[in-house]
This record gives C-alpha cells, structure tokens and sequence, in this order.
C-alpha cells in the first residue's frame, strides 16, 4: 500500500512535464473547449452589450448597444448604454443622436463634439446620468451614458415593448453574447 | 530540452526579420546555458535568478511596446472598461474567478481566446501551472517577480526585520479584494493598487485622473517594490501583499512538489529561515521538516544550506529519499513553463532592444 502511494507520488510528478508541454502547445484548443464546455464569456459591463441598432448616416454610422445593468446575480439600479459612431475619419465635427430606451417616446438627444470629445444632451430624462464616460478609438468615438432602473415604476417596466431594452428583450439571442464571441470594432 | 525550448521558444517557426532571429538566438542560447549549469552544479536559485530578474523589465519593454502597437495614441488604460483587447495578467486573474463561478462571465475589457494575454489561455495556463508547481508559479513564471527578488539582492544584509505577521496580509488580501472585485465588478486591486502598474502604464497628459492614479502607482511600486525589498532584503510585495501569491498557497497544495528540511540532517542554524525571500519557513516549520504552503520552490534554502538537509521532495514519498530524483521532475516542468512563459517575453523584449538600437525604434 505505502510503496502504491509512493508510486502514485512520483506518477503524478512526472506527468507534470509533458501535461506542461501539451498545455503550452494546445492553449489555444483547450481555451476554446473551456469556453464552450462552461459558456464562458465576457461581461456586458466591459464588452458594452450586445448592438441592437446600426444607424447608416452615409458618410458614418451610429452602433447602438442595449442598455446593460447586468450585476453578479441579477439586475442593478444603475447602468448604462453605449453609443458608437465610426469611422472617426468621416465624422462630422457635431454629432446629434435621438435615442429612445425604453420605447415610452421619452426621446432624448446626444450631442457628441468629435473635435474634442465633449457630450451633451437635449431632452435629457431623469432616469439619464449627468456625465457620461467618453472615449476615442483609431475606429471612431464611443460613449457610455449611465441610466438608472429604479427611476421607472413597475407598471412602466412591464410596459416596455419598444426602445432599445425592448429590442433586447424581443430577441432572447441579444440578452447574452455566445460562448467566446465578442463585439467586433 | 534543446529539442522541446527550440520548438517553445520558435513557436513552430524561424522569425523572418533579423531582429527576432537574434533573439531567439540570445533567448535559446541563454536559458539553456542557464539549465545545462543547473544540472552541472547541482545549483537552483542562482541559475533561476539570472533568468527570473530580467524578466521582469523584459516585460515591462515587452508589454508597453505590445500596448502602444495596439493602441496607438492611447497607450495608457484611461478608458480602461472600453478596452477589448486588454490582456489579462495572473494578478488580475484572481480576482475575476469568483465574479466568473457565479456568471460564467468574466469581468475583464479583453478578450476571451486569440489574442495575446487572453483571459481564457491565461486561465489555462494558471490551472496548469498551479496544478504542476503550486506556487512554484511564484518564482518560476510571474512576470512581475523579478523586481522584488532583483532589489531583494541589493543590499548584504537586512536593514531592518519586517514583522512576522505580515506574512498573513496576502491572505488579508485576496479576501478583500476578491470580495470588493465581486461587489464592484470591477478590478479593483489590478486598477487601484497593483504596484506594477508604474511599470506597464503610462499617463497620458490630457488624462488628469488616470496621471494622479499613475502617480499613487509611481508611489506604491518604489515603496513596496523597490524600498521594501532592499531594506528587508525579502520578496517583500509578494510575501507581504500580493493576492495571487496567496491564492498559489492554498492551489499549491495540489502540486506534487514541495520542498522539505530533513530534521535528521539539519543542524539548526537557521539560514534557510535568514534567507528564505517569502518567509516561508520559520522556527515551527522547521522543527516539522517542512516549509509550508508559502514556498515558492526557488532552491535559495536548497541551495544555501550548509548540511545539505533542504531538499526537493515529492508528495507521499519519505522524506529525504530520491532527493536528486525529486529535484530533477521538479525542474523540467518548472523550466519548460519558465521558457515558454518567460522566454516569450525575453524575445521580445530583447528583439525591441535590437531594433531600438539599430534603428532608433522599438516597433
């Protein structure tokens, strides 16, 4: 019995050396079968959330995310929506973007400056942050506006059929991103 | 060895440009020289060391030069949630686990396979290296080690002893910033308080905040990176304050691998306690012939100890018996993940070094 255990000891440490090896010459294949085996993927908070409507402009286009308030077990109070307008090379230096997010004509403007990266609003709703978060990318510029849940009633909540939340909530494939797939730029 | 840290290290192929040849060249040359000594002499730290130290500032050449490729005009994280194709590094790791159980998502702006420092592949290679070396992973693949263990060297002697219970602040440490990343969603260690962030992160000028944050980086990197280490001439950031480094305690226990005092042999001199660089071993370890669950396997105490009882040693064998035999399945796994997680790194860095020099760019 002790000379088994003695056995199963040294078993063990000489198969580390070629399970190091297979492991550094298959990462890539393991990665991908742990990803589909647990559907692993990134968090809508950092990935902005799956794009529910492209807007063609002609010389430029608006990508526009769901709203995400995705929290470690449930829903939070708080989150945002991301905004994108690409190419940067043929955006116009004022941008006005009409959204609507819950789909209860509540419709505000976003007004982008593409000069120097200010964002302001017209119309703006209360359930609509102050300061949103701006960044500039080689491809174009992207804003994350933050919203707040719990300004809405339940009677709105469970009325939202239209907007962007509604647009996620139509389609169950927009809720979650596939296993291993992450939004294009 | 020469065959498998050719095919690591080429990664299925010879580079094309001169720069990349050379140092491959460098990189092949160098870390089996280094292995064909450790074998040679019997010796494992010192040989360790001299390819462990210049990790850490390869990766700091190596890491900013990939950042400021890919981001162009923006190599600091200002816009950090925005970021999709951050690498992941172990430290940060850690912190997502929990978060990732009870989702399955990752809260971490990169991505999950193909790219470089992908979340998933350093998952992996995490899983795989814990499972083989514990936190052997500590002292034979962190990226960021080597600075610590580099101004550990400086001084002969201490300047002054740490306190002992400080070794228990990782554990302090994991918890809290697991507990916050989970709560928050958010990174909270990695963006807030990693000390080498100073060293992979540079401030952009219209960016107030992100320079004031690079600022308190600059702050905690002299104090916990270089000061500490110099003054305690210990690891002092990973002994006293990395989460990962606490998290490789416990996940080491799965490693067949340990290092053990034989208490027959040891004269009780005390200098595998002086000189361990994580206060692994202390009075009470020794006395049990073992050095705990925070060793690191570097071989400072094998290599130091003067009646030879400090010894690599396997999981469910006795105690002292097939001590050569231990260390030698101990060392391939170790050096085979130090050359392909570490040897990478020196390539690159070494290759921007070349071109920097010859041509006055590191891109």
């Amino acid at each position: 019995m002790a000379l088994k255990i003695k056995n199963t000891g040294y078993a063990w440490a000489a198969l580390t050396t070629p399970a190091m090896i297979l492991m550094l010459m298959y990462n890539e294949n393991l990665s991908r079968a742990l990803i589909s085996a647990f559907g692993l993927r990134i968090s809508p908070r950092f990935s902005g959330g799956e794009i529910v409507r492209t807007a063609d402009h002609g010389r430029y286009r608006t990508n526009i995310h769901r709203p995400v308030f995705n929290g470690l077990t449930g829903d939070r109070k708080t989150g945002f929506i991301q905004v994108d307008w690409e190419p940067v090379t043929s955006l116009p230096e004022t941008i006005r973007e009409e959204l609507d997010i819950y789909g209860n004509a509540e419709k505000f403007i976003v007004i982008l400056n593409s000069a120097d990266g200010t964002v302001s609003y017209e119309n703006k709703p209360f359930y609509v942050a102050e300061d949103p978060i701006v960044s500039h990318f080689h491809s174009g510029w992207a804003v994350r506006i933050g919203l707040k849940k719990g300004g809405r009633n339940k009677e709105e909540r469970e009325g939202d059929q239209g907007g962007l939340a509604g647009a996620a909530q139509r389609n169950p494939s927009l809720q979650s991103q596939k296993p291993g797939e992450s939004r294009k730029r | 060895m020469l065959v498998i840290s050719a095919f690591l290290l080429a990664n299925g192929g010879i580079p094309r440009d001169l720069a990349h040849r050379l140092a491959l060249a460098i990189t092949y040359t160098t870390f089996n020289a280094v292995f064909i000594l450790m074998m040679y002499t019997g010796k494992t730290d010192r040989f360790r060391a001299a390819l462990y130290v210049p990790l850490a500032p390869f990766f700091t050449i190596s890491f900013m030069g990939r950042m400021i490729e890919q981001f162009h005009a923006h190599p600091a994280f200002v816009d950090f949630v925005f970021r999709e194709k951050l690498p992941i590094c172990p430290i940060s790791l850690s912190m997502t686990l929990v978060p990732a159980a009870l989702t399955r998502t990752f809260f971490w702006p990169g991505m999950l396979t193909g790219t470089y420092a992908a979340i998933v592949s350093m998952l992996v290679i995490w899983i795989t290296g814990s499972l083989a070396l514990g936190r052997g992973w500590c002292s034979w693949g962190c990226f960021f080690g080597g600075w610590d263990e580099g101004f550990s060297r400086v001084l002969s002697k201490p300047f002054f002893k740490a306190p002992a219970w400080l070794r228990d602040l990782p554990f302090a440490s994991l918890l809290l910033f697991a507990l916050l990343s989970a709560a928050t969603l958010f990174p909270v260690y990695c963006v807030l308080f990693c000390p080498v962030k100073a060293v992979t992160d540079i401030p952009p000028e219209h960016f107030m905040k992100a320079a004031w944050m690079w600022r308190l980086h600059l702050v905690i990197f002299f104090a916990a990176v270089v000061a500490l280490p110099v003054l305690v001439k210990r690891r002092a950031q990973c002994a006293y304050f990395c989460p990962l480094g606490a998290l490789q305690c416990g996940v080491g226990c799965v490693s067949p691998f340990e290092v053990r005092i034989d208490t027959k042999a040891c004269s009780g001199c005390g200098t595998c306690i002086r000189n361990c660089p994580l206060l692994a071993i202390t009075e009470e370890s020794l006395a049990r012939g073992s050095c705990g669950i925070r060793c690191a396997k570097c071989g400072k105490c094998v290599d130091n100890c003067p009646s030879g009882a400090a010894h690599f040693h396997i999981k469910t064998t006795e105690p002292g018996a097939g001590k050569n035999i231990a260390r030698l399945l101990f060392l391939y796994p170790a050096f085979f993940f130090m050359t392909a997680f570490g040897g990478s790194i020196w390539m690159d860095a070494i290759s921007r070094i070349i071109l920097l020099v010859f041509t006055g760019r590191m891109f």
